[in-house]
């Protein structure tokens, strides 16, 4: 039973023994931490004040971590010492029950061997016994006192393995508890060296601390010492210069002075000399004076001379390049003139070809244009008289349907409008074409018309845009009022051709003004036309330029309606009629009356047919009849 | 400046082609060459780089090649400590004198040691391995010894019980029960620390007492082993169920030695008899610290190491807690220090002591000037005993711990013993610190 201590003993120890040396650790650190603040407290020794603070300090802290270093291993030592009172009270329990074991056991001993001396007393007994029955006896007697033995003896091992048992499971139990123990105290242990470093930190930064205070109110007292003391030197040092200033100032007086003597004396002495001097140099420079003067007048007109001719000779050489030039620029306007002469025949001939080409253009169309009168009458009259031819035919039918077919009355539709709208139109070409050599002969009057143009053009200034009439401004006349009536024209919407007919309409509307104021009645346009040209062949008469506008607005109406005319709806009327000579109607009754006959003519065939075959029939039955005639004839021969 | 090359060259040209020796097999490779510095250069290989060489070489070895080649020639430093981390989790170099070599040593011959197997293991398997280790190798600690997987034959245990130190030297096996430390310790010529325990870790149901005890025939070649080294300066023998007789053998063998300074044979079952051959010890050697904690020492063991402690000059701390000493031992210890004037530390916990050893202690602490701590903790001292201790240290400037906790001391004595302790530590730091100031002038 004496293992049981020694190892729990064993699993204690384990656990205690690591305690001792961490302790020994803080005291070596301690220590030292502590020859170091000797340390700094001897190198301040020096310093009387605030050295009793900071003692008091170290002291402090000292006392305070010695506290608690022993009261934390007094807290370790006490489990220690626990675990050692419960293990002398294990061995002293463990004695008691050896004790009490041994005890037992002797009593035992003692008990059994009372027994044993009656068991074997008895065999005296046994041995003296001679009769059977009662040795007998006698042997079970001693055989149930043996047995009685042996069972206490058996008991007593029961008892004892029981205790045994019993041990085994209080040391399993101990066991388990001293390990919860152990870990209970390291953690402790850890516990406890956590706080020992935090005190540890604490206190060496309060000390720290004090020693920074110390070391600051040590140096503001330096500082403040060290300043005194430079005070004290810098104004020494001040009154010393100032001193040292004054006798400076004295002295550059003196220095001054003397100096100014010396210079004044010498400078009596040199302007002496200098008056002597200047004396001297002022005759020898009237002197020289007189003579520089004398040369002077020489040099001047000989200077004269030279520069007057170089000037000549410079204004006859620009005089003759001068004439180079002009010679040079007349020579090449020669030759321009001819040349530009050369090129203004070569353009007249170009114009005149131009003309002639033009002129026999203008024959050319004037034929093609009598030649287009002529077959456009033709084929008017053509399609005329063919549409006529038509439009009789159909009404010819007409007649007939109506008459004949539907038994009605039938009228002539009225055809008049197409017998006068016919030959009308071939009259007013004619006329037209007329007009030609009338402009021809205008021709001859073109001074007027040249007039004419000109008023036009400053009469309509307003029209034509200004930028371009500033374009015009520097160009001659002639040539502006060209250009003037060219823009002219676009802007009214005119051709180049139309400018005679609108001089002309100039011209006319003048004298139709006057015949207006004399007679206010007034004949066709046909008849004016001729007027005006009398009157204008009898003297050329310009127009009013205050009729111009009035003029122009009349002329280009004129146009207008003119050429409304040209295509006028009277052709399309004429043929209209000629196409419409069987109405809608007409159209609708034939269509039915078309039907009917169909069906009529459709009736008429059958019936045709019809009347065919009931020849053939009787024919045939002719046939028979002569054949049945004939049998007849032969049968009855 | 350019035709001067090209005559160089024609120089070097000539210079070769009428050298009839030279060719290319004459010179050597770059391979071969290197091949051939790294044999110059082998034994002092490393010595010759520069720091930054060396290290790369040493991060870049691997930590697998044999201790033979890397034992001596690779110094300590980055590789050992890779290879100390390689085989182990914790690594606490601080504990090794911040050595990696040497960590890594001491822990190779530990895992040898611990996984011997006696009869099975070939001894050499260790013994290969000395060489390397023995200039490294300063502390081993032995947490188990794992017995023979064989029923050893039966054992001869004599029965002397002589009180001399007479050994019976019949058994001259070579193989001893468990692993024999007489061919370790012989070689180990830098062994300063010895820590034992025959004990068998993690057993589990294979339990058998016989796992956590040392045969007689392994404590006799732990003696001899013991005796054989002469470096060493501590042996820790813990739970091995030492008695009085193997006590007895290994006290023989350590008389007399060199350099031993401190004995732990704490936990075992030391009793009388072993007390008195430590007393014998204590005469004969300069044991500094002696820890014979929870053993069986009784009134005649303790009078025997009284009466060696009343002589001897050199120790320093003595640990005699839960053992038997009682009074008539306390009392014998306390006169004996009445003599004494090196012992420091003296714990009697848990001795069954009372206020009559209790008394007798007081009066040796009037007297006595070196105690600095006693501890006498779970002793039945009494009220008695507490006035007697509280009188004593009235007088006694010293004593810095005095541990009466758990002693039925009344609260009056218990505080003032307290209040004088503090004050005298108090006392002792401010001579410690003029001892500094004087130290830092």
């Amino acid at each position: 039973m004496e293992h049981f201590v020694s190892m729990e003993m064993a699993k204690e120890e384990p656990g205690k023994e690591p305690e001792p040396p961490v302790l020994s650790d803080n005291e070596d650190t301690n220590g030292v931490s502590t020859q170091k603040d000797e340390k700094q407290g001897n190198e301040k020794e020096v310093v009387v004040e605030g050295r009793k603070t900071r003692k008091q300090q170290e002291k402090e802290s000292q006392k305070k971590i010695m506290n608690l270093r022993r009261d934390l291993t007094a807290f370790v030592t006490d489990i220690q010492t626990a675990a050692d009172a419960k293990v002398v009270q294990k061995r002293t329990q463990l004695g008691e029950a050896k004790q009490k074991r041994e005890e037992l056991l002797e009593k035992d001993v003692k008990s059994s061997q009372e027994k044993f001396d009656e068991i074997a007393s008895r065999w005296l007994i046994v041995s003296q016994k001679v009769i059977l029955p009662d040795l007998q006896e006698a042997l079970n007697k001693q055989q149930q006192l043996c047995a009685v033995l042996i069972q206490d003896k058996k008991k007593l091992i029961n008892e004892l393995q029981q205790e045994l048992k019993l041990g085994d499971d209080s040391y399993v139990k101990h066991l388990r508890k001293n390990a919860e123990e152990i870990d209970l105290m390291i953690e402790r242990m850890e516990d406890q060296i956590q706080i020992l470093t935090q005190a540890y930190r604490e206190e060496l930064a309060q000390i720290e601390r004090v020693h920074q205070q110390e070391l600051k109110f040590l140096l503001s007292e330096d500082i403040t010492k060290w300043e005194e003391d430079l005070k004290e030197l810098w104004d020494k040092e001040l009154e010393s210069l100032a001193e040292r200033r004054k006798k400076v100032e004295e002295y550059e007086e003196k220095i001054h002075k003397l100096r100014f003597k010396n210079a004044h004396n010498t400078k009596v002495l040199e302007m002496e000399n200098n008056a002597k001097e200047q004396a001297e140099e002022r005759t020898n420079q009237k002197i020289r004076n007189a003579t520089v003067l004398e040369k002077l007048k020489h040099q001047g007109l000989e200077e004269k001379e030279t520069q007057f001719r170089l000037s000549l000779a410079n204004l006859k050489r620009i005089s003759q390049r001068d004439e180079n030039n002009l010679q040079k620029l007349k020579n090449l306007y020669t030759k321009e003139q001819k040349e530009f002469t050369r090129h203004s025949r070569k353009l007249s001939e170009n114009y005149k070809r131009q003309i002639q080409k033009y002129e026999r253009l203008k024959v050319q169309l004037k034929h093609f244009a009598v030649a287009d009168g002529k077959t456009f009458e033709e084929m008017w009259l053509m399609t005329d008289a063919e549409a006529k031819q038509l439009a009789e035919r159909a009404l010819l039918i007409d007649s007939v349907i109506c008459k004949q077919l539907l038994g009605l009355s039938w009228e002539r539709p009225h055809l008049a409008s197409l017998e006068l709208s016919g030959p009308s139109r071939p009259q007013e070409l004619a006329g037209n074409s007329d007009s030609g050599p009338e402009r021809q002969e205008e021709n001859f009057f073109s001074d007027t018309q040249e007039k004419v143009k000109e008023l036009l053009c400053n009469e309509t200034d307003f029209l034509v845009e200004t930028k371009v009439l500033k374009l015009l401004a520097p160009l001659e006349n002639e040539e502006q009022t060209d250009m003037k009536l060219v823009t002219l024209l676009y802007s009214l919407g005119l051709n180049d051709k139309d400018l005679p007919e609108l001089t002309d309409f100039l011209i006319k509307y003048e004298h139709q003004q006057k015949e207006q104021t004399k007679d206010a009645c007034a004949s066709s346009d046909f008849g004016k036309a001729e007027e005006t040209r009398a009157t204008t062949n009898s003297g050329p008469e310009l127009i009013n330029p205050d009729h111009v506008l009035p003029a122009l607005k009349s002329f280009l109406e004129h146009r207008r309606k003119s050429s409304a005319q040209r295509d006028s709806s009277e052709h399309e009327a004429y043929w209209e009629s000629l196409g419409n000579v069987v109405s809608e109607e007409k159209l609708k009754l034939w269509d039915a009356a078309e039907r009917n006959l169909k069906q009529y003519h459709a009736v008429l065939m059958e019936i045709s047919d019809l009347t065919l075959e009931t020849d053939r029939l009787k024919q045939r039955n002719a046939e028979l009849r002569m054949q049945l005639q004939q049998r007849l004839s032969s049968t009855a021969d | 400046t350019h035709l001067t090359p090209s005559k160089g060259q024609r120089k070097m040209r000539r210079i070769i082609a009428e050298n009839p020796n030279w060719s290319l097999v004459v010179v050597p490779s770059l391979s071969s060459m290197c091949l051939q510095s790294i044999v110059n250069n082998f034994e002092g290989l490393l010595s010759q780089l520069t720091p930054g060489q060396r290290d790369f070489i040493q991060e870049g070895l691997s930590p697998t090649l044999p201790l033979r080649v890397t034992a001596n020639l690779i110094p300590d430093g980055v590789y050992w400590k890779r290879c100390c981390e390689r085989r182990w989790d914790l690594c606490d170099v601080s504990r090794y004198g911040h050595s990696w070599r040497r960590m890594f040593f001491e822990r190779h011959l530990e895992n040898l040691i611990e996984l011997f197997i006696p009869e099975v293991t070939e001894p050499k398997a260790v013994l290969d391995v000395l060489p390397f280790c023995k200039s490294y190798v300063r502390r081993l600690n032995v947490s188990q010894l794992l017995p023979p997987i064989k029923e050893p034959q039966g054992e001869k245990d004599g029965e002397e019980n002589d009180l001399d130190l007479a050994i019976d030297s019949e058994h001259d096996e070579a193989c001893a029960h468990h692993f024999d430390f007489g061919l370790v310790l012989r070689e180990l010529t830098h062994l300063e620390e010895l820590a034992l325990v025959y004990r068998v870790k993690e057993c589990g149901m294979n339990f058998e007492w016989k796992m956590f005890e040392m045969t007689k025939r392994d404590c006799e070649s732990l003696a001899k082993a013991l005796k054989s080294s002469r470096t060493l300066k501590l042996f820790r023998l813990h739970q091995s169920n030492v008695e009085d007789k193997k006590c007895r053998l290994l006290v023989k063998h350590l008389l007399d030695h060199p350099s031993l300074r401190e004995l732990d044979l704490s936990h075992n079952l030391i009793g009388n008899g072993g007390a008195r051959a430590i007393g014998k010890l204590l005469a004969r050697s300069k044991l500094e610290v002696l820890n014979v904690c929870d053993n069986k020492i009784g009134e005649l063991g303790a009078k025997a190491i009284a009466r060696a402690l009343s002589r001897n000059s050199t120790l320093s701390s003595l640990n005699l807690r839960l053992n038997l000493v009682r009074d008539e031992g306390g009392a014998a210890i306390g006169e004996a220090l009445r003599s004494n004037t090196t012992l420091h530390h003296l714990n009697l916990g848990g001795n069954d002591m009372t206020w009559r050893a209790a008394s007798a202690l007081s009066d040796v602490l009037i007297e006595n000037k070196t105690l600095r701590s006693i501890n006498l903790s779970c002793n039945n001292l009494g009220k008695v005993g507490g006035k007697a201790l509280a009188e004593a240290m009235s007088h006694n400037t010293t004593l810095t711990e005095l541990n009466v906790l758990l002693t039925e001391v009344d609260e009056q004595n218990a505080s003032f013993v307290s209040e004088v302790v503090c004050a005298n530590q108090r006392s002792e730091h401010k001579k410690q610190r003029k001892t500094g100031s004087i130290k830092y002038p």
